[in-house]
């Protein structure tokens, strides 16, 4: 009796024990992903985020680009009970208009954005204020902006991050997109019964993301865009550039452009180019020391004679070149220092045509850096022709960037070798703290020394005394050249009077170059009437201005007149 | 009557004693599942509420790295020094070096 009672009761518990394994195994196994959906739409929830991405330092470790923790508010209107007392407490609590926010709760749209980028400070106070009015379709998302905290200051290098992708869309922001991460990501998140996000279950696409420290110094940037916006003040040019670059590493110092733009509200401006990569342009005169420095190269060139240069002009292939003066006899030297087409045509008009265009391409002309993303690559068309040779050797029927015409400067200042510009001083993992550091890429040895030498010895008395006299600093060396290229006006057909591009390509201190800069405008207007534009009157000035207060920076001393100028005050003598 | 039925239960209870061990051992492998299950989501709680706080922290640290940024950009420093302060580029011709 007992022993069948006691089995009659085990039987009973096994038997519900087989009935809840059945029923689990139900569950667990054969409806397995449609209980998983089931629970997943009841206390999880997927939200799409615009994930943080790794921070841009300038070479001071100040802050040019940051991923900034933000919410946003979205609510699905049709489920709101009281919208005027929501709109009320949300107008007063993210600073928003009462009216805006009821006409968005009264929209007939299924999902309704209230506010993107909102203070993360203020999650808290929103998740209570949720609770409190007990509408639990205010939804709230944790989400992050990137931020530009010194505004426009180089605003086109840096670029910017699309708002909805958070993908980089331009400048540095596109070239390292991959290296700083971001773009969006999804989180499955496990609510609790009030409907607030309990714990992360599981992170899709989260990339790992490096802080990158740029080769720009805000400082220097801020100096150069004060010069710049000065001279389009005054000379109202289309655009105008002013470039710093070290050309002993080839390291971007500084890079204003005008037209620029706030990166912060990118949305707002139509045109995000930077001009110092994605356009080429003429560059004048400044092709003349290239010319020259092929012809010492192939030993057609003397020093110690005089070349006939003209009544003003030359005829070419029965073309008529002009100069701007008539300059007669002058030697090699003072052709370049003077700035004479016609001297300088002559020369290269002795040069072995493929070997002129060979020493462009050498020097990095007619291919593009690869530094910035969408970089142009300029224009030379090897054409053997002599007046197509005349007119490349006064850069009139090429084009070039102005980052090809900076690197190709930095060569003759850094004793003959052509560098790839480089942005990245280094890469953070931000997880590790390892850092990498771009080494100096070097392309090639581009120039003799015998011609560097000579053409360190010229450029400094073309500032001194030549073309860019207005651009002289009284306390340090500069050596540059300055070019201007007629534009060709569509109305007309043929080069314009009127329209120039002035340029001026340098570097200094002259004796131990520590900058080169390139400074350039695309029709700068006359200030006065009678006024000769070039890059003589137009770029040249900008320099003085430029040097003294880069160099002041540095706390460097004069090293004009063996840095007289430094020891003394002339105040006090 | 009741004295049958006592001496029943006491037989029955003689017999599932001799099971003693096995409901002891169910009830202690079943407790232990119990307090562990507490103990974890209790844990995992504490996890969750500390990574809150870090990132709370790790926000408040971001925001306060971009204010310091922005007022320590040159543009509001160039700007106090010209209009609030009346200080000018600098001019050369007023620098004197001390070469030591």
């Amino acid at each position: 009796m007992v022993k069948s009672r006691v089995y009659i009761v085990a039987s009973l518990i096994a038997f519900s024990f087989l009935i809840v394994i059945i029923r689990l195994f139900y569950f667990q196994i054969i409806e397995r992903d449609y209980f998983l959906e089931y629970i997943k739409k009841q206390y999880y929830t997927k939200e799409k985020i615009i994930l943080p991405r790794g921070t841009i330092y300038d070479s001071n470790n100040r802050i040019l680009g940051i991923s900034v923790p933000t919410v946003d508010i979205f609510v699905i209107p049709k489920y709101i009970k009281n919208k005027e007392r929501v709109a009320k407490e949300l107008s007063t609590l993210i600073k928003k208009p009462y009216r805006t926010i009821l006409n968005k709760l009264y929209t007939k749209k299924h999902y309704v954005v209230l506010a993107r980028g909102l203070d993360k400070s203020l999650k808290e106070r929103l998740l209570t204020l949720r609770k409190e009015l007990r509408e639990w379709n205010i939804g709230i998302i944790e989400s992050s902006k990137r931020f530009y905290p010194l505004g426009s200051i180089a605003g086109s290098t840096i670029g910017f991050v699309s708002r909805t992708t958070g993908k980089g869309m331009e400048g540095l922001e596109l070239k390292y997109d991959k290296k700083l991460g971001g773009g969006t990501g999804n989180i499955l998140v496990m609510k609790d019964a009030m409907g607030n996000p309990f714990t992360i279950e599981n992170e899709e696409n989260l990339e790992k993301s490096h802080d990158i420290k740029l080769t720009i110094d805000s400082n220097i940037q801020f100096i150069v865009e004060d010069v710049l916006k000065e001279f389009v003040k005054e000379r109202r040019p289309k655009e105008a550039l002013i470039l710093v670059v070290d050309p002993n590493t080839g390291d971007i110092v500084a890079n204003a452009t005008y037209p620029n733009y706030n990166p912060n509200r990118y949305y707002r401006y139509k045109n995000h180019k930077n001009i110092t990569f994605h356009n080429a342009y003429e560059p004048g005169s400044l092709a003349k020391p290239f010319v020259l420095a092929e012809a010492i190269d192939e030993e057609k060139i003397s020093f110690s004679k005089k070349y006939y240069c003209g009544e003003g002009s030359i005829t070419v292939d029965g073309i008529r070149i002009r100069d701007h003066k008539k300059f007669k006899n002058l030697t090699a030297d003072e052709i370049i220092i003077y700035s004479s087409n016609v001297g300088a045509i002559e020369i290269a008009l002795k040069l072995d045509p493929d070997r002129f265009y060979k020493r462009l391409f050498s020097l990095g002309f007619g291919k593009s850096t690869k530094t910035f993303p969408g970089e142009a690559s300029g224009l030379i068309r090897k054409d053997k022709r002599p007046v197509e040779i005349a007119y490349a050797s006064i850069g009139q029927n090429w084009t070039a960037t102005p980052i090809q015409i900076a690197m190709a400067y930095s060569a003759i200042a850094n004793g003959g070798y052509l560098l790839k510009p480089n942005f990245i001083k280094q890469i953070i993992n931000k997880e590790t703290g390892d850092i990498k550091k771009p080494e100096k890429k070097v392309v090639g040895k581009v120039l003799s020394d015998k011609s560097v030498e000579i053409l360190q010895k010229i450029l400094k008395q073309v500032v001194e005394i030549g073309t860019a006299k207005k651009g002289r600093s009284n306390y340090f060396t500069i050596a540059g050249k300055t070019g201007t290229a007629q534009k060709y006006d569509p109305k007309i057909k043929a080069l314009s009077d009127e329209k120039f591009y002035t340029w001026f390509a340098g570097y200094f201190p002259a004796e131990n170059p520590k900058f080169t800069v390139v400074i350039f405008a695309n029709e700068p207007k006359r200030i006065k009437k009678w006024e000769f534009i070039g890059g003589g009157t137009v770029s040249a000035p900008v320099l003085k201005k430029l040097v003294d207060r880069i160099m002041f920076y540095y706390k460097s001393k004069p090293d004009k007149n063996g840095g007289e100028y430094g020891n003394k005050n002339p105040s006090r003598n | 009557m009741i004295k049958d039925t006592v001496i029943e239960l006491k037989r029955d209870f003689i017999y599932i004693k001799r099971y003693i061990k096995f409901w002891v051992f169910f009830l202690c492998v079943s407790g232990t599942m119990a307090l562990y299950n507490q103990y974890y989501f209790k844990v995992n709680k504490e996890i969750t509420d500390l990574t809150h706080v870090k990132n709370q922290l790790t926000a408040k640290n971001m925001m306060l790295k971009k204010d310091i940024s922005k007022l320590s950009s040159p543009d509001r420093i160039g700007k106090i020094a010209k209009r609030k302060l009346g200080m000018q580029p600098v001019d050369y011709s007023k620098v004197r070096f001390i070469d030591k």
